[in-house]
């Protein structure tokens, strides 16, 4: 498999470089995790001209039965258009949405060398004495993200479904709801419960209208060993939105440290602190609040997606099967205790 | 002797991790070793505590149920309640065990729903109940950390 990936790259590179000659790979290999993606990094060589070149190179295809159904098209020209505005995105390089070539659409970009990603699911303090710094970054880029007027973005703004600001919250919690309902065989009281309460309590209109990266969390980053921040990840469900539910979903427990820092970086106050001042917002507490309960629910669909691809044999990576058990596990009793600290504040006001 | 399946489970996740894992050359497959590893650990666990979990959910998810047919307004929702509650497993076979809760839990959502519209003292007691009963029953079925 990796063999056939290296020929089929190095044919495609060739396409898109016809000027290129001896156009070669020198290694492949499958990068671990992504579940909704398989991404392969790459490292090519031709000569151009009389000079040698030899370049990382990431291919990013869809796999052939993702968590959730994302635009490989989306995706790309999120790289595309936000690398290069002081916000660190990897250069995308050729989106190729013909099966000729892998199957699958695919895009390629630059490979981001010298760095590593930390781990999703383990709360071990990996980034160690950079931790604060990380963290300063990482809640100043997602700051810096917000005070991007979309508009000013047409080639991602484009191709981003458009949505009223008072319907931001609707359109998430139905897409999600929806996508629960799709892929779980069983009654899910505790879930349930949750999107009455979401519905019930609906959250003012966003401040302002942002590009939402959706997945924005430790583990969908890449720093080096200075601890600077070099890549912002996996933009495959970036969408118009609300701001705070990329701020909710960045500070979810889930990826809590064991020391109880967000992201295993710094504290949630510190954390909302630097994404104030980097974004000019105001972090209102109660919408915070919906959204955080939102991205329990938002996580569950995504668990519950993965495990339904993996039962259906669709992808039976057995990465699949983690996020439906362990994030599972915890995003249902985060919800629930969501839902009993309100009905102990109901109880006090009756 | 025959080892038990937990026991096999929980050491084939170490023989995995310590002896297969570092052997294996790529990245890619390392991961999923260790994955797999992983949940090796927690079918053990499952396997051990499973029938426990689903048998002390159904029996606490049928007593909700007749508590809150003595109380609800609804008569239709009552008669459903005992029904409910009058449902009974077939044999202990994890899949017997879950197609009786699922059930269950379909009645729960319709009570959960009927309770929050509810504005009385004993609706507002009889939720925090169900959210109780939710609450244990999710802690019954935790998993442990990874990575920690």
């Amino acid at each position: 498999m990796t063999e056939d990936i290296a020929g089929r790259c190095a044919a495609y590179l060739k396409y898109r470089m016809p000027e290129a000659e001896d156009v070669g790979i020198a290694s492949v290999g499958r990068i671990f995790g992504g579940a909704s993606c398989e991404t392969y990094r790459v490292r090519a060589f031709w000569t151009d001209g009389e000079t040698k070149v030899e370049r990382g190179l990431i291919f990013r295809r869809d796999s052939a039965g993702g968590i959730i159904e994302t635009e490989r098209k989306v995706e790309f020209h999120a790289y595309h258009a936000l690398h290069g505005l002081g916000l660190p995105v990897p250069e995308a390089l050729y989106l190729e949405e013909d099966p000729q070539w892998l199957e699958r659409p695919f895009f390629v970009m630059e490979e981001i060398e010298g760095c590593t990603v930390a781990s999703a699911i383990s709360p071990a303090l990996e980034f160690g004495e950079n931790a604060a710094k990380i963290g300063e970054q990482f809640f100043s880029i997602l700051g810096r993200l917000c005070r991007l007027t979309p508009e000013s973005v047409p080639e991602l703004h484009n191709c981003l479904e458009p949505v009223n600001p008072q319907d931001v919250w609707r359109r998430e919690l139905d897409y999600w709801e929806k996508e629960i309902d799709k892929d779980s065989p069983t009654p899910q009281p505790v879930i349930k419960a949750g999107i009455r309460w979401l519905r019930n309590n609906p959250p003012p209109p966003p401040q302002k209208l942002c590009f939402v990266h959706g997945d924005y969390r430790s583990g969908n980053f890449m720093f080096n060993p200075q601890g600077e921040i070099k890549a912002i990840l996996d933009w495959e469900l970036v969408h118009l939105g609300d701001p705070l539910e990329d701020l909710a979903w960045a500070t979810d427990p889930l990826w809590e440290g064991v020391d109880g820092t967000v992201g295993k970086m710094v504290m949630l106050a510190k954390a909302v602190e630097i994404w104030e001042r980097a974004s000019g917002l105001k972090l209102d507490p109660a919408a915070f609040k919906w959204w955080r309960l939102f991205n329990h629910i938002k996580g569950m669909a995504i668990w519950i997606s993965a495990g339904a691809e993996y039962a259906a044999k669709r992808n039976l990576d057995p990465i699949m099967v983690v996020p439906a058990w362990w994030a599972g596990d915890r995003h249902e009793r985060l919800i629930i205790q969501f839902l009993l600290d309100r009905n102990q504040e109901k109880g006090a006001q009756a | 002797m025959r080892p038990p399946v937990d026991f096999v489970l929980q050491e084939g996740k170490q023989t995995l991790l310590t002896q297969i894992l570092p052997a294996i050359e790529s990245s890619h497959f390392q991961g999923s070793i260790y994955v797999i590893g992983i949940l090796l650990a927690y079918a053990a666990l499952e396997y051990e505590r499973g029938a426990d979990i689903r048998v002390t959910d159904n029996a606490e998810l049928r007593a909700l149920f007749l508590a809150a047919a003595e109380r609800v307004a609804d008569v239709a929702l009552a008669i459903r309640l005992r029904q409910a509650a009058a449902i009974r497993e077939a044999s202990l076979r994890m899949s017997e065990l879950d197609r009786v809760n699922d059930l269950l839990k379909s009645q729960f959502i319709e009570l959960h729903e009927h309770v929050e519209a509810c504005s009385t003292d004993w609706a507002l007691d009889f939720e925090r109940r169900m959210l109780d009963f939710l609450a244990s029953s999710l802690a019954r079925r935790a998993l442990p950390g990874i990575g920690t």
